[in-house]
Formats: C-alpha cells, structure tokens, sequence
C-alpha cells in the first residue's frame, strides 16, 4: 500500500479533475455563446460578452452544454449559374457571414453551426438567384459606374434572406457581397470572339488615326510657319517703308538744286557702273570728252550727252 | 500439446471477436456518420488475419507436438535412437509437422509480417487523404453510437488481457502479440467513444483530430512492422530461445504491460540482442525510477504551460477562465508568465507577419516548363498562377448590337469583355481582437471583400483602351493602368475593411497578372504591334513638325507659341471689328471657340500619350505651357461670347501683341532673316540718303561758285579714278568708215578665271 500511495494519489487527482469537468465549464468573452440544458430542455443562455468566467452546473448528463461560436461566421456559395432579366447566363458566387442571434431558436432550429451552414447557402442560392433574375446585366457590368447596382442587389439578396434566417433559424446575416462574376463556357467563347472582332476592327482604326494624326502634326507646324513667316515678312516691309520714308526727308532737301544732285547722283553711279573688268571704247565722234578736250565742256554739253544716251 | 490447443481455441475466439468487433464499428460508422469510426475500422478489420495466423501457429505447434510424442513412443518401443542411424537432415525428414513449423516460422510469418505492415500503412495513408479532403459531416446518433462503442471496447479490452496473461507464459508467448493488438483496439474504439461523447457536447474539433491521429498511429505502428521484419533476418538465434513473431508490436506491448515497462524494454532488447540486459543497472533504474519520473514529467509539462515566450512580431492575447483582464490582455515580447492551462488560456497573433492571400485564382493546373525546369508563362497558353487555374473577370463595353444575334445556339455575346487578373494581397494584423474574435474566419472574409471590390473595380474598367479627361473609370488595367488600378484596389479594400472592422492593415496590392484570355492574345498582340507603329508615326511627324518650325523660328515651341500669340491677336482684331453685328460675331465666335477647343483637346491628348509612354509632365514643360496657353485663350474667348460688347478686346489684343514682340525679339531663322535684310535695308537706305545730301549740302556752295569748272572737275575725278584700270579703246577717225569687229571674250585661265570675266563681259 505504501509503496503505492503516489500512484494511488495520481489517480485519484485524475478522477477528480474528471469529475469537476462534468460540472464546471468555462464562458470565452470572445467567442462563447452557451446554452445550457437539461435533460434536453434549454434551462439558461450563458453570452460569453455578458457573463464570462467560470460557471458550474450539474453533472452529465443532467444537464449538458451546448456551446456556438458567437463570432461572425463567413460562408461561401457555390459557383453556379444564375439567369440576368434579359436571360443572359452568368456565373456568380455570393458570400455573406452570418452570427447567431437568438439562441434558443437556433438550437431549436439547426442545433449546430454546421448543420446550418447548408439550411443558409441554399436560402442566399436562391435568394441570390431571384434578385439576379430582375436585374440587367448592365447593371453588374457598365461602363458607367454610376449605373451599375452591384451595391443595391446585394442589399436586396440581404433582406431577403435576412427575413427568412431570422424567422426560421434565429440568424442575423451581418453582410452579403458578390465574390466573382464570370460567365458560362459557351458564352465565354461568344464574347472572346466578339472580342477579337473588336481588336481587328482597332488595329483598322489605329492605322488610320496614325496617319491621320502625322499629317496634323505636319499640318499644324506648316501653318505656323506661314504665319509667322507671313507676319516677318509684313515686319520686314514695316521696316523697309521706315528707311524709304527716312529718305523722303532727304528728297526734299534736293529741291534748291535739282539738275545739280542729279548730276551728282550721276557721277555716283557711272563710279559704280565703271568697276573692273570694264572694257572701255572711245568714239572721238561720239564721246563728249574728246569734244571737250577740243571745246570747253558746258553743261548744255553734258546735257546733250545725256539727253542722247 | 493441451497447451497449444488452448491457444488454438483462443486465438479462434479472437477471430471471431475481432470479427463482431469490426462489425459493431460498421454498423456505427453508418449510425453516426463518424469519420474516427471509419479511422478505426481499418486496424479493427486487420485483426481477423493476424488471429487466424495465430491460430494456424498454435495448430502447427500442436501437431509438432503430436508428433514429437509419437516418435517418442516409437523409440520407446523400438528400444533405440532412431535418429542416430540419420543425420540432422533425415531426422527433419522423419519430422514433419516439427519442419511445417519451423518452415511457418521462417517464412509465412515474416511474409504475413511484410503484407499486413502494407495493409496498415496503404489503409492509413489512404484515410490520412481522405480526411484532408472531406468536410466533416454533421454526426447523428452520438449516444447511441457510444454505448455500442463501451460494449465492444470493455470486451475487446477483457479479452487483450486475458490474452497477455495467457502470453506471459512460455507456452502461450505468441498470443502476447494479439492481446497487446486487441488491447490497442481496445483504445482506438475508447477515441471513438470520446470522440462522439465530446462531439455530443458541442466540441466537433476532437472528432476531426482523432480523425487525424488514428491512422497517424496505424502509420508507426505499419512502420514498426517493417523494422520487426528487417530487424528479425539479421537477430542472432540462440537455441532454446522463445520465440516472438515479428508482428508482435513492441509499442502495443508497452502499452499492455505498462508497470513492466522496464520490463518489456529490457525484454526487448534481450531478444534482439541475444545477452540479457535485465540485471545491468540499466534495467534497475528504469523499472524503479518510471512512474516517479512521470509524474514529474507530468507536473512541468502543467507548469510549462504557464510560461509564454513571445517573439517580436508577435502578440498574445490571455483569458482568465475566458475573460479578457484588460490589464494582462497583451503579453510584450520576451519571457512571459501566466496561470497554467486551463486557468489562462494565451492565443497568438503574428501581427509582425505579412500575411498573403491571392485571388483571381481557382483550380489547379499542369504547367509547361522551359528547358531550364522554369515554369513557363505565355499569355497564349492558360498558365494559371501557381499552378492555379486564372478566374475570369467581366469588364462593360458599350454595347454590341450586331454581335447580339444568336450565332451558336443560346451563345449570345454580352456587353462585357473577360479578363484573366490575379492579385495579391498583402495585409498585416493590426487588431488581434478584431481579428480574432469578431469573424471565425477572418482571412477567408477578408478574401471574400478583396474579390468582390475587384468585380465591382473590373466591371467599369477598360482593358488597354485610354480615356483622356475621363476620370471615375479604371483605366487600361492590363496595360500602363496596372499600376493605378494596383493602388486604387489597395484603397478600396481597405476602405471596405474598416467598413467590417476587420483589424488589418493591407501593406500592398499587386496585380501580378493581367492578360486577355488566351483565344484572343493574336489579336491583342497585334493592337500592340499597330500601336507601336502609330507611335513611330507621331514621332517621324514631330521630328518633321520640328525640323519645320525650328527653319522658322529657331525653336519648335517658340514657334508654336508664337503662332498662338499671332492668331489670339489676329481673331481678338477679327472680333472687335463685327462686334456689333451679333449674327456674325456669333458665327465668328464659335468657329474660333471649335478650333481653339481642338488645339487643347490634341495638345491633352498627346500629352496624355507620352505620359503613358513614361514621360513626366515636368519633361514636357513646353507641350504642358502651350496646352495651358490655348485653355487661357479658349476661357478669354468663352467670356468674349458670353460679353460680346462689353469684353476688353483692346487689352487682349494688347496682351498678344505684347507676346508677340517679346516672342520676335528672340526668334531666328528665316523671320529672322527676313527682319535683319528689312533693317539693314532701311538703314543702308536711309544713311545713303542722307550722306548724299551732306555730300550735296557740301558741294553746292562751291558748284554755285563755278558751276563748270566744278561739274568737270567732279566728272574728271571719277574717270581717273575708275578709267586708270582698265582695257580702253580709242576710235580715232570717223565711225562712218570704219568696220569695226570685236571680239569681246576673254582669255579664259586655267582656273576658270576667265569664264567669270566672259559672264562678267557679257
């Protein structure tokens, strides 16, 4: 007996330990909705956010715990097709997470979180399913995103099945959201293809629009180089009036003596006509100069001479 | 030879048990639906061969025994050895049932041994896969399925005693192996039943751990099996040794026998080695020491579980008998203690720990490879994202009327296009509270958000298309819009996130992959390919549009502003002069409003394409200065329409001429030119003309004094100052009779000298 005392004291804790087990259970604050019943019928709820701790109760199986998670559980529909009111086929999947409001009617009801994961996913499928059937296909995918209604649907699918879990199952869906979008097979391959016509029509337009856009380009600086240069060219003769009209000034100055400074202006240019590379012939009978050196020049002289050339 | 039929009929008895044993836990898999019953009906099925081979051993050993007796009465009575006229061969011959034994023991055993480890592990590993997938069913029947369960597990338990009793004598040693086997099929019905008492109680995680460790244990115990079989070919034998087949688990035995475990290992290791083991120290310390030293493992197991040790990056929320104590909620790093379990119970966070999710993706998917072992990723093939098939996203187009007729029976093309996108996620745990404990599954809803932000972000998006000025729509995400679109999304699902409260930060979105479906990546690639060749274009045009305003002003953008200067003026002159006339102004107005509103949209537009192409708006100060140039002008012409009369035309025309004469000042090229001739013009002109007249002011006075002498002075002065130089030819009698012939060319030089003269002569 001696040489058994610790193991019959290990034992004897275990025993003990096992039977506070059967009495005492423990409420999380974070996650702990319990139901406590006995022998079958709901005797108490015990909400962890409420009354967490340690809790006692009658043995097994006098009474027996019945512990939900009360957290927001999430759960995901199928991926399945759904027909829009125009009867186009789409492929949808909906979520939603739902906790548990009324316990008592929960257990009632489904017992379990995973017996009425299925009872839910069936309701948000068909709930999901009328909702889809009266809306338009451009209002899930628009080009204008004021006209789409995504937000507006998932509220509908959310009231309807919102009404029937909290009836039936004493649950509240906190949210409900479209996961994915997409399309049959069949009608995949339709819109690749009208796709691909949209490219090829694209690569048309682009090629035209290249060319197009070249050209403008060109265009745009050509004009505004006739501009400007039409403008520089209207400066410049701006300009050139300005010395014209500088010279008038001098012109009327030459009025006291015109014949003189017509004279002078002669001999200006006969300077510059006779520059190099000038072969000069002399007529005796013709060129004044020779007459002069016979005769002293007069003006009449040169004036003859002129009035000849 | 009682003695082996008593084992016969024992190990007969355990078929038979092990046969309604196995039955019972058909029949309550099917009543509750439990995956641990299932778990466990495959090591409880085993069981009928192994006593069937039991049975069959004891009835060899018996008929080995029957015979023995009868050579034995034969020597009596014959009155001499007869073995000792054969030798050790012919006596084996003479010794049938002895050699059928010995034969049994050497080769059917071991070989059963090999079969059934294979059976135990395939049945294990397959479970093990089977459990991984399945999604475990609501149990029904719990209670019912668990007083079954305690029937057949206190017999089977009974049984594998009375069994190791019988087996602790030499006799009976090969019925040690069944009854350590019973006896663990005794425990795995006991899991089962706690299974379903627990699962009765709300708690269905133990039925998917025992799920989980029952063939976890089928596993070792298969792969025991295995060793016993290899370990029993190289194990020495010592004549007069017993013998122990080597399906007899030693583990099983432990677990049978556990005061002895001292014992049994010993007894083990005798066997194995041939020596005995158990009166070394070894044997004295272990059988002595155990249950004292288990104990104590036992209290500093519950001890250690009051001590966290938490890392950095990591946070550890602690409950006190459920309750969150605000005081002790959050544990720092470093050594950490705590009530033991189950008083404080700590969860971890890695709130240091980017977490990843990725969507856009769905099943799995065969890869190609390059020749280097690379995955490859082509848009032409459906690759998938680690190895996960790419989900479709819809994208709105305008609507396709001509494509909406029925080509292929119902396959109607809808106004949508489909993009192949997978982004990743990156998020880090902000608030383990909520995080933890407002959703069971946060990662999965946080997923769930990310998805249906990206539906709703692709739905009004274009794939590659560019929409200048358009700013609620996701521009282009499979092109130059990634980088927009990554960060927009990150943007909304956080906003989102906070929406549901989630506690998370998301730290990153990225989309890695964003391609049409590949049937229609040819078509795509070649929009690319004349995109490309639409921008060689522009270029070419620019580099010409250049070349032509830099030969007018030097510089292309000073042209170009030049140009708006010019035009502001010439139409704000155009306006003031019909301002009167409503009719016309009007008409006037508005073609220069349609024109001028051409020139902002091209100039945004080109814009806009560089800025794709990656260039910044600080790099196209000029395009960006003139755009805002012709948006002034169109707003000056907007408040001229809407004012007519009373709009300042004369301080508009004001402004421009003032652009324009600073803009004039700084050009060059041919305007330039042009202005520089006109000046020099007017001041070669003007300082010619005024120089002849001081020359004539000055020469007047003496011409007016001698008006002759001074013209032929003058006329002399000029003829010996140009005549000096050149060829001169006198004709010196009367003209009239002279024929004169010139030849007036000139002698031409070698290097064309006199080719210049004969131009200049001619």
């Amino acid at each position: 007996m001696k040489k058994h005392i610790g193991m019959i004291i290990l034992v004897l804790l275990a025993i003990g330990v096992l039977l506070v087990s059967t009495v005492a259970y423990v409420v999380d604050e974070t996650k702990d909705l319990i139901l406590i019943t006995r022998f079958g019928k709901i005797e108490r709820v015990v909400d962890g956010q409420t009354n967490p701790g340690l809790h006692f109760k009658l043995p097994w199986p006098i009474e027996r715990v019945i512990r939900y998670d009360s957290r927001n559980h999430v759960l995901v529909s199928p991926h399945r097709q759904y027909n829009t009111a125009e009867k186009y086929n789409i492929m949808a999947t909906v979520f939603c997470t739902w906790r548990i409001d009324d316990p008592e009617k929960f257990f009632q009801a489904k017992k379990t979180a995973a017996q009425a994961d299925p009872a839910i996913r069936a309701l948000l499928s068909s709930e999901t399913a009328s909702v889809i059937g009266q809306a338009q296909l451009d209002q899930l995918v628009n080009t204008d995103p004021k006209k789409m209604k995504i937000s507006e649907i998932e509220d509908q699918i959310m009231q309807r099945v919102q009404v029937r879990v909290k009836n039936d199952y004493g649950v509240e869906l906190t949210e409900v959201g479209l996961k994915s979008l997409g399309l049959p097979q069949s009608i995949s391959t339709a819109v690749i293809t009208a796709m691909s016509e949209e490219r090829s029509k694209e690569i048309t337009k682009y090629q035209a629009e290249g060319q197009a856009t070249a050209d403008a380009i060109v265009g745009r600086a050509t004009a505004a180089k006739k501009k400007i240069l039409e403008f520089a060219r209207r400066k410049a003769a701006d300009i050139r009036t300005q010395g014209e009209a500088a010279a008038a000034e001098s012109y009327a100055k030459f009025k006291q003596d015109p014949e003189f400074s017509m004279f002078l202006r002669s001999l200006e240019s006969l300077k510059v006509s006779l520059q190099d590379r000038t072969d000069f012939v002399l007529d005796s009978g013709v060129m004044p100069i020779l007459g002069w050196l016979r005769t002293e020049p007069t003006l009449d002289t040169f004036k003859a001479t002129s009035d000849k050339k | 030879m009682k003695n082996q039929k008593r084992g016969k009929n024992v190990a007969i008895v355990g078929t038979v048990l092990q046969a309604i044993i196995s039955l019972v836990m058909v029949v309550i898999w099917r009543l509750t639906g439990s995956t641990a019953a299932l778990a466990s009906l495959w090591l409880l099925l085993g069981g009928i061969p192994l006593w069937l081979v039991t049975a069959i051993l004891f009835y060899a050993r018996q008929l080995e025994k029957q015979e023995a007796l009868e050579l034995q009465e034969m020597q009596v009575r014959g009155g001499g050895d007869v073995g000792n006229i054969f030798d050790e061969s012919s006596q084996l011959a003479l010794k049938p049932a002895a050699s059928r034994v010995l034969f049994f023991e050497r080769w059917i055993v071991p070989i059963f041994t090999l079969l059934f480890a294979a059976y135990n592990a395939a049945m294990a590993i397959l479970m093990l896969l089977y459990v991984r997938k399945l999604e475990m069913p609501a149990l029904k029947n719990t209670a019912e399925g668990a007083v079954f369960l305690v029937l057949i597990g206190f017999g089977a338990f009974l049984f594998s005693r009375y069994c190791t009793g019988m087996g602790s004598m030499s006799q009976w040693r090969i019925l040690r192996a069944t009854g350590s086997f019973m006896l663990m099929c005794a425990l795995f019905i006991t899991a089962v039943f706690v299974s379903l008492i627990l699962v009765n109680q709300q708690y269905d995680v133990v039925e998917v751990i025992v799920s989980y460790v029952l063939p976890a244990i089928q596993v070792i115990y298969a792969i025991e099996l295995l060793l016993n079989f290899i370990l029993d070919i190289y194990r020495p034998r010592v004549p007069g040794d017993e013998y122990r087949p080597s399906y007899e688990s030693r583990l099983f035995g432990l677990l049978a026998e556990p005061g002895r475990v001292g014992h049994s290992i010993a007894d083990t290791v005798n066997y194995q080695f041939g020596f005995e083991v158990s009166g070394t120290w070894f044997y004295q310390l272990i059988s002595k020491a155990f249950v004292p030293l288990l104990i104590f493992g036992v209290i500093i197991m519950f001890l250690m579980s009051s001590v966290v040790i938490v890392q950095d990056g990591e946070q550890y929320v602690v409950k006190h008998w459920g309750k969150i104590s605000p005081e002790r909620a959050m544990l720092q790093p470093g050594l950490q203690f705590k009530w033991p379990w189950p008083i404080d119970t700590a969860q971890q966070f890695e709130t240091g720990v980017i977490h990843e999710v990725v969507l856009g993706v769905g099943d799995k998917v065969e890869a190609e490879y390059t020749k280097d072992g690379e995955p490859l990723i082509l848009w032409t093939k459906e690759h998938g994202y680690g190895m996960q098939l790419e989900r479709d996203f819809l994208i709105g187009v305008p609507p396709r009327e001509e494509l909406r007729a029925e080509k292929e029976g119902d396959s109607k093309a809808p106004a949508v296009s489909i993009i192949k996108l997978v982004v990743v996620v990156q998020y880090r745990v902000t608030d383990p509270y909520k995080y933890g404990y407002k959703y069971t599954d946060a990662k999965e809803l946080l997923s769930c958000i990310a998805d249906e932000e990206m539906v709703q972000y692709c739905a009004s998006a274009t794939l590659d298309q560019a929409l200048p000025g358009v700013t609620d729509r996701p521009q282009a995400i499979m092109t130059f819009g990634r980088e927009a679109a990554a960060k927009e999304l990150q943007k909304l699902i956080q906003d989102e996130l906070d929406r549901v409260d989630l506690g998370v930060e998301i730290v990153f979105v990225g989309i890695v992959s964003a391609h049409p479906p590949s049937e229609a990546v040819p078509q795509f690639e070649k929009v690319l390919e004349t995109e490309r060749l639409q921008d060689q274009q522009r270029y070419k045009a620019q580099a010409d549009a250049n070349k032509i305003l830099s030969d007018v002003a030097g510089n292309p953008d000073n042209a170009l502003e030049l140009f708006l200067a010019l035009r502001k003026a010439e139409v704000f002159e155009g306006l003031s002069k019909v301002k009167a006339d409503n009719a016309v102004f009007a008409k006037e107005i508005k073609e220069s409003v349609r024109q001028t509103q051409g020139q902002v949209t091209a100039l945004d537009l080109e814009i806009y394409r560089e800025k794709l192409l990656g260039k910044r708006e600080s790099e196209m100060s000029n395009s960006v200065r003139l755009r805002d140039g012709y948006r002034e002008f169109l707003d000056q012409l907007q408040l001229a329409q809407e004012q007519r009369e009373s709009f300042d035309y004369e301080s508009a025309i004001k402004a421009a001429t003032s652009r324009i004469d600073s803009l004039f000042a700084m050009l060059e090229g041919t305007p330039a030119k042009l202005i520089a001739e006109a000046q020099t013009y007017r001041w070669e002109k003007q300082l010619r003309e005024q120089t002849a007249l001081e020359t004539y002011q000055r020469m007047l006075l003496p011409f007016n004094e001698s008006p002759r002498v001074y013209m032929f002075d003058r006329y002399m002065d000029v003829l010996d100052e140009t005549l000096p130089g050149m060829k001169k030819y006198v004709i010196g009698v009367d003209r009239k009779l002279l024929d004169l012939r010139l030849n007036l060319e000139q002698q031409r030089s070698i290097i064309g000298e006199g080719l210049e003269g004969a131009t200049g002569a001619n």
